[in-house]
């Protein structure tokens, strides 16, 4: 309704050319931050250029209300489609509508669990475990006669495993590109990053086993700690204390510097959230909700002289304040 | 008693032409109620602009145009919720989004698809993907199989078709 009210004025075309150029060039992966002051000065120029920039932001926040494959499956249907062939496109859409959205690419929903950048699921698993996927996370589960299989596609994953009530009990197994994850009746979260995964333990204990490490490689990590494994092997565990955080919600820095802590919530954002060098030493502790991740960017600014400068939807810096 | 040249007020435009016009929509849309509910908001689009009503020399030209736009926008929105309803049939129980979320995302859905109609195909895909999905230009470029200075080209007209048509 508000976007009604502002839709009275009419931009020149002038104007509609420079902001989809700004557009397109803060969006460039070579954009610096000079490009992003340069763009806030040509907003700030003229009040029409305001007007567009907010209508550009607007509709960055419309998208940013759609589950990107409900975005995709909907909207690049049938593309250009006139307004006017819009009615004899419906009587077909209405027989084909099904099979047209079966037929897509599903990347994140091929797997049976999936979730989308900033989204965090549980799902209770059929021998009662309860499976948690944090942002922008997949894992396909394979339960039969001799095991409970998760497959780890991407992202981060918790489990709290519960006693199997088949006879006999199964072994709880995560599989990873590098290697296997066994509880021994637990709880524990597995988190893939490039060319490693990441294991922390917060009851019980697992056993891991690279994929390419042999017997001897294999390693029990204990409640409390966490360590790194790739294919062949598996790192010295160190105390992992918050390590499961984020299956309640939240975001746990103890003195972590700034650009580490800007890379950990870039997680739960889409787009780039970067971090000047100039504080990126500076350091953050608490306890963040990721619930609303905007929040966490402000609360960042009063806790640090530090601003977050948006650039775009999908690009914020943390830059010294002024 | 005028189907041309004198004037029309509202009460005039409704009496004479309303029954008229709700068989016109019933022939369209197949469906009595749609057709009444049709008529109740083309007459609403009328009230708000009274002053053209005054001065119709084809009256039923008029109403006709107006009810056609709001056939046209009631069926499109039908069919984006369908498809979104059947996008959302493939995820898993545990992970659909809740009843609000739907809503808004619909709406969304719904704004986004009228200011994108009448982009071409490979313009409207790059939009999307930059907008939906976060995708950098080089892995758009990857993604499409075309150079990035056609996804920079499709990404700039996009938008300012969306401006324009705003």
């Amino acid at each position: 309704m508000s976007r009604r009210a502002a839709a009275q004025a009419e931009l020149p075309q002038s104007v509609i050319r420079e902001a989809s150029i700004w557009f397109v060039r803060l969006g460039a992966e070579e954009a610096t931050e000079e490009d992003g002051a340069a763009c806030r000065r040509w907003v700030e120029a003229d009040p029409l250029h305001r007007l567009a920039w907010d209508r550009v932001e607007m509709l960055g926040r419309q998208f940013g209300q759609v589950e990107p494959q409900a975005g995709l499956a909907v909207l690049d249907r049938v593309p250009s489609r006139g307004r006017r062939q819009a009615l004899k496109a419906l009587s077909l859409a209405v027989g084909l509508g099904g099979a047209a959205a079966a037929g897509l690419p599903w990347r994140a929903w091929t797997s049976d669990f999936g979730t989308v950048v900033g989204e965090r699921r549980d799902a209770t698993l059929s021998d009662g475990s309860v499976l948690t996927l944090n942002t922008d996370s997949a894992a396909d589960v394979r339960f039969d006669a001799d095991l409970r299989l998760i497959v780890q596609r991407r992202g981060e994953l918790h489990i709290a495993s519960h006693g199997d009530p088949h006879v006999p009990p199964r072994p709880l197994v995560v599989a990873t590109p590098m290697g296997r994850v066994i509880a021994l009746g637990t709880r524990f979260v597995v988190r893939l990053d490039d060319g490693e995964a990441w294991v922390a333990v917060t009851e019980g204990a697992v056993r891991i086993e690279p994929a390419a490490g042999g017997a001897g490689a294999a390693r029990v990590v204990e409640a409390g700690a966490g360590t790194y494994f790739d294919e062949r092997a598996v790192q010295a565990a160190r105390p992992a204390p918050h390590a499961d955080a984020w299956v309640r919600g939240a975001l746990f820095a103890d003195a972590m510097r700034l650009d580490a802590f800007a890379e950990e919530l870039g997680r739960y954002r889409k787009g780039r959230l970067a971090c000047d060098p100039s504080v990126a030493g500076l350091r953050i502790s608490g306890s963040f909700p990721l619930g609303d991740t905007d929040r966490i960017l402000a609360a960042v600014e009063r806790a640090l002289p530090v601003q977050a400068r948006r650039y775009t939807r999908y690009w914020v810096v943390f830059g010294p304040r002024g | 008693m005028n189907q041309s040249g004198s004037p029309a007020p509202v009460e005039g435009l409704y009496i004479q032409h309303q029954s008229w016009l709700r068989d016109w929509l019933r022939r369209k849309t197949g469906c009595p109620f749609d057709a009444a509910d049709l008529t109740h908001d083309t007459y609403l689009k009328v009230l708000v602009r009274e002053d053209d009503a005054r001065t119709l020399r084809e009256p039923r030209a008029y109403l006709t145009t107006i009810a056609h736009g709001l056939m046209v926008n009631l069926f499109r929105r039908r069919d984006i919720e369908r498809a979104y309803l059947d996008s959302l049939a493939l995820v898993q129980d545990a992970f659909a989004p809740s009843p609000e979320r739907r809503a808004l995302a619909l709406e969304a859905l719904i704004e986004i698809d009228r200011l994108l109609d009448g982009l071409p195909a490979k313009v409207r895909k790059a939009f999307l993907l930059a907008q939906l999905e976060g995708l950098r230009h080089g892995e758009i470029a990857e993604r499409m199989q075309v150079s990035v200075s056609s996804v920079r080209q499709y990404l700039a007209r996009a938008m300012q078709h969306c401006l324009a048509v705003w």
